[in-house]
């Protein structure tokens, strides 16, 4: 069904780690993954699967490591991506950074993580939450009782365990909105989107039920609100952490939900409704005689970096760069590169979600705050030169 | 390079030079009796392993540990065993005896890890010990153990394969297993060791539906890929009527070649059958599976909602698109590479999917170059008439690249875009001719080559390119163009007269000097001018042959010599000479340049073969449909609830003629708020509940205290939950299993149902005597019913202010919509007699100075539409007030938000000046108001028109008793009620102008009704057939109370304010 072995590579393509859970792809053949990887770079036709004969490899690269799936059987392509990016994010979980440092350090709870992420090729337990109960870095504390084992793999609510208790209840939501932008030389938006999430930070007793209100123009609709002081938005391609109840959404538009303990993306959106660009950049750039350009050129890097600390709203900076280049010349100098912004603008949403209301309920009844945060971002924003 | 690299790996470890001490030390530790010392060698140990270095020597004081008490000690030797056993079997066996002691373990997670750690041995002799230990396992209390059993499965098949048999008993049993953590891991085994006995799936299909929802990620993924190869051969193709409608549609412009090919197959057998096909009606087990995956779509695994793409790819009719943005919104990160190659193979048959996304695709100059490169292969897929434009300038962006694989592949795309739009070739070809001055000359290159193949098409037309081309020879050297112009000039010699042996002269002139190609190419066009024109290029194209004659490459020689034989008359007069013209210059058909994915669709999206585009080892083929549906009722379970409401909607569908292609997108709202929803929600439910709690019953009931708990927060919810219940109930009631408890209510719902029954029957059978087959006797599907009850009505028993519901209203009231389904004729005489027109007369469509003459109004008829109960009908009434006639009046391709249909009307051939003509026409609007966009297409011009349906025209008029209304008011109480309060003016107070004013803003039929100052009116959605309750309180000196009870929220609001609206006036 999917994988047979997974490989964790350094740069050079040695195996750091390996964990072979089918045994039925010889573990040398990772051997021609490198070679095949070079060839393939060469030849610009690099691709995230690679195949050897019968076996094939399905790869990504994180930081300086290469993560490598093996299977010589049909499998589902996106399962075992999507496991692959599960694996690093599970890992950085448990290390901060996921490196070839990192690995070397943890060899131990790296095998035993991979032991339990993938039984015989197919993914197992992957929430790094519940991982984090039975597999732990300092496994020298557990020597007393630790023998009561994690109820959680058992649940049907797999993503939290029972029994957690704080003494202050509170959730912190973040509403983080990131400005994709794609703008032409002649300077009309060819796109122009927001991808926003949400992340919560949970901090609450127990088992809470919760539930997340926001201005979403379809709950609106439904719920005869629409229309007079209330602003709505329209999000699209929703998308919901695990723990929220899918057929509910789908009925009515409640988000409610029994929340992972800590940090978790509830929910990502999208709109695309035109929004007006937030920072707007007209450039000239003349090229003069042969030996001078009006752009900067820095080297190794080829960029001008044009840092301001604060802009405040309607306002206007304007930068004027010339560089003396030296008279030697590429025969063409074409296809300038587009010029990239990249902000943040806090308290703020390009779109005007708001969280209504978190209605947090729990069998012992006690008291929670929620607390809420509007963050801007620039994301892919990108305004093209030529 | 890899070896030289090898040092680094081993670099902090002790060193491989001392490995007896270091084992030595390890043994010592691990002969202690402390369990830290145990668990820092086992520490040491595992990390060796983990670095691939051989610990085996250690086996045996290691396999001592495994009774060890201290957990993690134990979990390390686990480790350790697995990675080992294989070597060492002998040793390994004497493990065994803890592991079956562990099996025996009344913790939970011991019993399960033992059997993990037992099947992973891969041990031949313990095949029998492994085979009990599953079966055991396959009936463990605890879900995790049979998960643990399931995952133990594929192990024990891979190690013995001679226990399939026994194995499949085990997965048939775990098939039926209720629990959302088994259910992933069983559907795995069950790919994994039998995927060939899909018919070990019937009797569990329909829980597996429902049960999804709830299932992690990865059971996801597996068990809709697998409904996907089960549904395809349990179904009928839901396209099969649609692809004939469309076809004829698409074949108007462009592409046909494509779906011919493609569909040749399924095609022919389709129209060899067509006469005797029967109208395609969705099997309600095919609806559900596509209703219950459609919310995983919002799912942040990529995937899950790639395996929901692919399943509604495969499966789904294609006017429902179901991935559309849900695909290209993991663009930006995750598995970018295989989500844009199965949208690559996606965009080719379902092009609608996408289009609005078009913008997605653009390219950003951060993008790999194979990300590019899918990219503009979806785009290219996505271009049509109308966005051509757009994508043509972006395009022109492409082209300043600096990547120049991406500019090659962008110019070819250019070159596919003028293929296959023919309004765009001429741009397309200036655009390129344009490239041709680019300093590049790989874009040069790629330009020539693109144009070659474009002229290929009309070459008559561009005798100009050609020379332009010509003049190109002097300054590109990349021999593939060079090769291109000469071919080019050759072939379209006669075009080109004067310029065409001046080429010749030039490239005899450095014949010597081109690439093998090129040279090929001089000789092909020496020996085409000889024959049209050897006055002038007699002498040179025997200075070329003579050349081509010594050449170094025998290809060129054998060239060479060939041609000359061929075009120079000899003596001995060779047949072939005299042929030669024809042979050199006979017409070639033009190249067709096509997606590279235009073929992929027949491996299954998302899976590794598809990415290879070749078939990888086990890839199961998905099989195209059956022609002949096999037999659904094997999907029959005991649990009953399906079977009544679903049939009852099926009848209705049964009358919708055949060339309906509406059907598919009726289904989905349709059944939105009917009976299956709920349904899934409650089995789903319970299921997970009876998964959590086996052990403790307590936990139904602390549910319920939790949601009673909830509904005291706060009104709505209460209320909101409250009509969910009665929505529940009112479905279940007609079914014979309201309580359980009293055994009244229950012989009497039965045998009304039953009454019901016979009558629907009785019809059904003048209707389609031959084809009902999911027909079951009621009492068979009754009589089990109770025995579930007590599980699935949990929900309902709490609510103690529910009333029971007394059957014979309800019976009644589904009588009124059978027969209002079924009888055509009644329905079409009884609202019209009844229903004034509509309040919103003539409305304009297409305005006068808009249509170039062309008047469009429309108007709603509030007649049935004769086609499809669901849709509203509106006639729309043309008249020409220019003064030429307008031929060929019609629909062109709408394009429709989801869920909405449109039945065309027939085509109006001429309107001449002066004349008026009306046609009707239905839309299907989804219970919404959201606006129908279309095309009106005349034949020289088309106009955009939208139509939006006032709320009012959404519903059908319902014929109840006054207490039938009062009972079905009840059940919509709380967030389904709407209640507004209003003064009625002076002139407003009659009874008459009341009802007049009402009825002629929305569809609905009076409800007779006791007292003077209330009116009540009842109604139908047409879509859904959710009912509209209005009631009006009219109380002395004006003030009035308006009331709205409907599932419909957004329709029972919509209509309150438009009701006041025209009371109030």
């Amino acid at each position: 069904m999917s994988a047979s072995a997974v490989f964790i590579l350094d740069v050079k393509g040695k195996p750091l780690i390996s964990r072979n859970y089918k045994g039925d792809v010889a573990m040398s053949k990772i051997e021609h993954f490198m070679p095949l990887l070079v060839q393939r770079e060469e030849e610009g036709a690099l691709a995230p699967l690679l195949s050897h004969g019968e076996v094939h490899f399905l790869w990504i690269k994180h930081s300086n490591l290469y993560l490598v799936a093996t299977t010589s059987k049909n499998a589902n392509a996106s399962l075992v991506y999507s496991f692959l990016y599960k694996t690093i994010e599970v890992f950085c979980e448990y290390f901060k950074e996921l490196e070839e440092e990192s690995i070397r350090d943890n060899f131990v709870i790296v095998y035993e993580l991979l032991d339990e992420l993938m039984d015989f090729g197919f993914p197992q337990t992957t929430d790094s939450k519940i991982l984090q109960e039975y597999i732990t870095q300092q496994s020298n504390k557990l020597e007393t009782g630790k023998s009561r084992v994690p109820p959680t793999v058992t649940n049907a609510v797999s993503w939290r365990s029972e029994g957690i208790k704080y003494k202050k209840n509170e959730v912190f939501i973040d509403v983080i909105e990131s400005v994709n932008l794609l703008v032409n030389a002649n300077g009309s938006v060819l796109l122009s989107e927001i991808v926003g999430t949400i992340k919560l930070k949970v901090f609450l007793s127990g088992m809470p039920e919760l539930r997340l209100g926001l201005n979403d123009r379809v709950l609106f609709e439904l719920t005869g609100l629409s229309g007079g002081k209330n602003k709505s938005v329209e999000l699209e391609d929703v998308k919901f952490h695990q723990c929220v109840r899918l057929s509910r959404f789908d009925n009515d538009r409640t988000i409610s939900f029994i929340p992972p303990d800590g940090d978790f993306e509830l929910m990502s959106y999208r709109l695309s409704t035109q929004v007006k660009p937030l920072i707007w950049i007209e450039s000239v750039i003349e090229k003069f005689s042969h030996s001078r350009v009006e752009i900067m050129v820095k080297p190794e890097r080829n960029v001008v970096i044009w840092s301001i600390k604060s802009f405040p709203g309607g306002k206007e900076y304007l930068m004027r760069a010339h560089f003396g280049l030296p008279s030697v010349e590429k025969e063409e100098v074409e296809g300038r590169p587009p010029i990239g912004v990249k902000f943040e603008i806090p308290y703020f949403t390009v779109s005007g979600i708001q969280v209504r209301y978190m209605k947090i309920i729990e069998k012992s009844g006690y008291q929670a705050l929620p607390w809420v945060r509007y963050i801007t971002q620039s994301g892919d924003y990108q305004l093209r030169t030529s | 390079m890899a070896p030289c690299s090898r040092f680094g790996i081993y670099l902090f470890s002790a060193g491989p030079s001392h490995p007896s001490n270091w084992h030595d030390d390890l043994k010592e530790m691990l002969d202690t009796n402390k369990d830290s010392l145990k668990l820092e060698a086992m520490k040491r140990i595992v990390a060796m392993i983990a670095r691939g270095k051989n610990a085996s020597d250690l086996f045996p004081a290691v396999v001592k540990n495994v009774a060890c008490k201290n957990i993690e000690v134990k979990k390390l030797v686990y480790v350790y065993l697995v990675r080992y056993a294989e070597e060492q079997q002998d040793l390994a066996l004497l493990s065994i005896s803890t592991f079956q002691r562990g099996l025996k373990d009344p913790n939970q997670l011991i019993r399960a890890s033992a059997l993990r750690v037992l099947s992973s041995i891969r041990v031949p002799i313990i095949v029998p010990i492994m085979m009990l230990a599953i079966k055991e396992a396959a009936s463990d209390m605890s879900p995790y153990v049979r998960k643990t059993a399931a995952h133990a499965i594929p192990k024990l098949y891979s190690l013995d394969s001679d226990q399939k048999d026994q194995l499949i008993e085990v997965i048939e049993k775990l098939l039926a297993d209720k629990t959302t953590l088994v259910a992933g891991s069983v559907v795995m085994a069950f790919e994994e060791v039998c995927p060939e006995r899909i018919d070990l799936i019937h009797k569990n299909y329909r829980k597996l539906c429902n049960l999804l929802i709830d299932v992690e990620e990865w059971g996801q993924v597996v068990i809709i890929s697998m409904l996907t190869r089960y549904a395809r051969t349990q179904f009928l193709s839901p396209t099969q009527n649609e692809s004939l409608l469309e076809e004829n549609a698409e074949k108007a412009f462009y592409g046909s070649e494509e779906d011919e090919a493609k569909g040749a197959g399924s095609e022919e057998t389709a129209a060899a059958a067509l006469p005797a096909r029967k109208p395609y009606i969705m099997d309600p087990d095919h609806r559900l599976l596509l209703r219950n995956t459609k919310p995983l779509l919002q799912s942040r695994s990529a995937a899950v909602v790639m395996a929901v793409a692919q399943l509604y790819f495969h499966l789904a009719p294609k006017a429902e698109v179901g991935a559309r943005g849900a695909l290209t919104h993991p663009l930006r990160s995750e598995v970018q590479y295989v989500v844009l190659q199965n949208v690559a193979t996606m965009s080719i048959k379902r092009r609608g999917m996408f289009e609005p996304y078009l913008k997605s695709f653009y390219i950003r100059s951060t993008d790999p170059t194979q990300i590019k490169i899918l990219k503009l292969e979806v785009l290219t897929n996505l271009a049509n008439e109308t966005n051509i434009p757009t994508v043509l300038r972006e395009f022109q962006t492409y082209i300043r690249s600096m990547d120049k694989d991406f500019v090659a592949a962008t110019i070819q795309a250019i070159g596919r875009c003028a293929t296959n739009i023919g309004r765009v070739r001429d741009t397309c070809l200036n655009g390129l001719v344009q490239l041709l001055s680019n300093r590049d000359e790989l874009v040069v290159a790629e330009s020539v080559v693109v144009i070659k193949k474009l002229l290929q098409m009309q070459p008559a037309q561009h005798g100009e390119i050609i020379k332009h081309l010509a003049k190109l020879t002097d300054n590109i050297q990349v021999p593939m163009a060079r090769a291109s112009i000469l071919w080019l000039i050759g072939e379209y010699c006669e075009h080109v007269p004067r310029i065409a042996p001046d080429v010749l002269r030039k490239m005899a002139k450095s014949f010597t000097a081109e690439e093998d190609i090129v040279k090929l190419q001089v000789i092909n066009l020496a020996a085409k001018l000889y024959l049209t024109n050897s006055k002038q290029t007699k002498l040179l194209t025997q200075y070329v042959l003579s050349l081509a004659k010594y050449d170094q490459n025998y290809d060129i020689r054998d060239r060479a010599r060939f041609t000359r034989q061929l075009i120079v008359p000899s003596e001995q007069g060779g047949a072939l000479s005299r042929h030669a013209k024809k042979l050199f210059l006979a017409p070639k058909p033009a190249p067709v340049l096509e997606s590279s994915f235009k073929d992929r669709d027949h491996f299954q999206l998302g899976s590794l073969s598809h990415l290879l585009n070749a078939k990888a080892t086990g890839y199961q083929e998905l099989p195209d449909w059956p022609e002949e549906a096999p037999d659904p009722s094997v999907r029959n379970v005991e649990v009953p609830e399906w079977t009544k409401c679903s049939n009852r909607e099926k009848r209705k569908e049964k009358e919708k003629p055949f060339y309906s292609d509406s059907e598919g997108e009726s289904g989905p709202t349709e059944s939105a708020d009917s009976d299956p929803e709920s349904e899934s929600e409650s089995d789903s439910k319970s299921s997970s509940e009876s998964g959590s709690g086996e052990s403790s019953s307590e936990s139904d009931n602390e549910d319920q205290d939790e949601d009673e708990e909830k509904g005291r927060g706060s009104e709505s919810e209460q209320s909101e939950e409250d009509g969910k219940r009665k929505t529940k109930k009112k479905k279940k009631v007609p079914e014979g299993k309201g309580e359980a408890s009293s055994s009244d209510e229950d012989s009497d719902s039965s045998s009304s149902t039953s009454e019901s029954e016979m009558t629907s029957e009785s019809e059904e059978e003048q209707l389609e005597p031959a084809s009902w087959r999911r027909k079951t006797p009621p009492s068979s599907k009754r009589a089990p019913a109770t025995k579930e009850i007590s599980l699935l009505d949990l929900e309902d028993f709490t609510p103690p202010s529910v009333q029971p519901v007394s059957p014979p209203a309800i019976v009644s009231t589904s009588l009124a919509a059978d027969l209002e389904g079924l009888t055509l004729t009644d329905s079409t005489l009884v609202p019209s007699l009844l229903s004034p027109v509509s309040r919103v007369g003539r409305q304009e469509l297409l305005h006068r100075v808009a249509g170039e003459g062309l008047v469009v109004d429309y108007t709603f008829s509030r007649q049935p539409f004769s086609g499809d109960p669901h849709m509203v009908s509106v006639h729309i009434h043309f008249s020409n007030s220019s003064d030429t006639p307008i031929k060929g009046l019609h629909v062109g391709t709408p394009k429709l938000p989801a869920g909405i249909s449109i039945q065309e009307f027939p085509e109006i051939e001429s309107l001449a000046p002066g004349e008026s003509a009306t046609a009707v026409m239905g839309i299907n609007f989804c219970d919404s108001t959201q606006a129908a966009n279309f095309q009106l297409c005349t034949q020289t011009r088309q106009f955009y028109v939208s139509i939006q349906p006032p709320v009012g025209e959404l519903m059908a008029p319902v014929f109840m008793s006054e207490n039938e209304f009062k009972k079905e008011q009840g059940k919509l109480m709380g967030m389904n009620e709407i209640t507004e309060k209003l003064m009625l003016p002076d002139t407003c107070r009659s009874d008459h102008t009341v009802v007049q004013k009402v009825t002629a803003t929305a569809n609905l039929g009076r409800v007779p009704c006791g007292t003077s100052d209330e009116y009540r009116f009842a109604g139908r959605t047409l879509t859904s057939g959710s009912l509209v309750l209005l009631t009006l309180d009219a109380r002395p000196a004006g003030a009035a109370q308006l009331t709205v009870n409907s599932e419909k929220m957004v329709i029972g609001t919509m209509l309150v304010k438009d009701v006041i609206q025209a009371l109030t006036q």
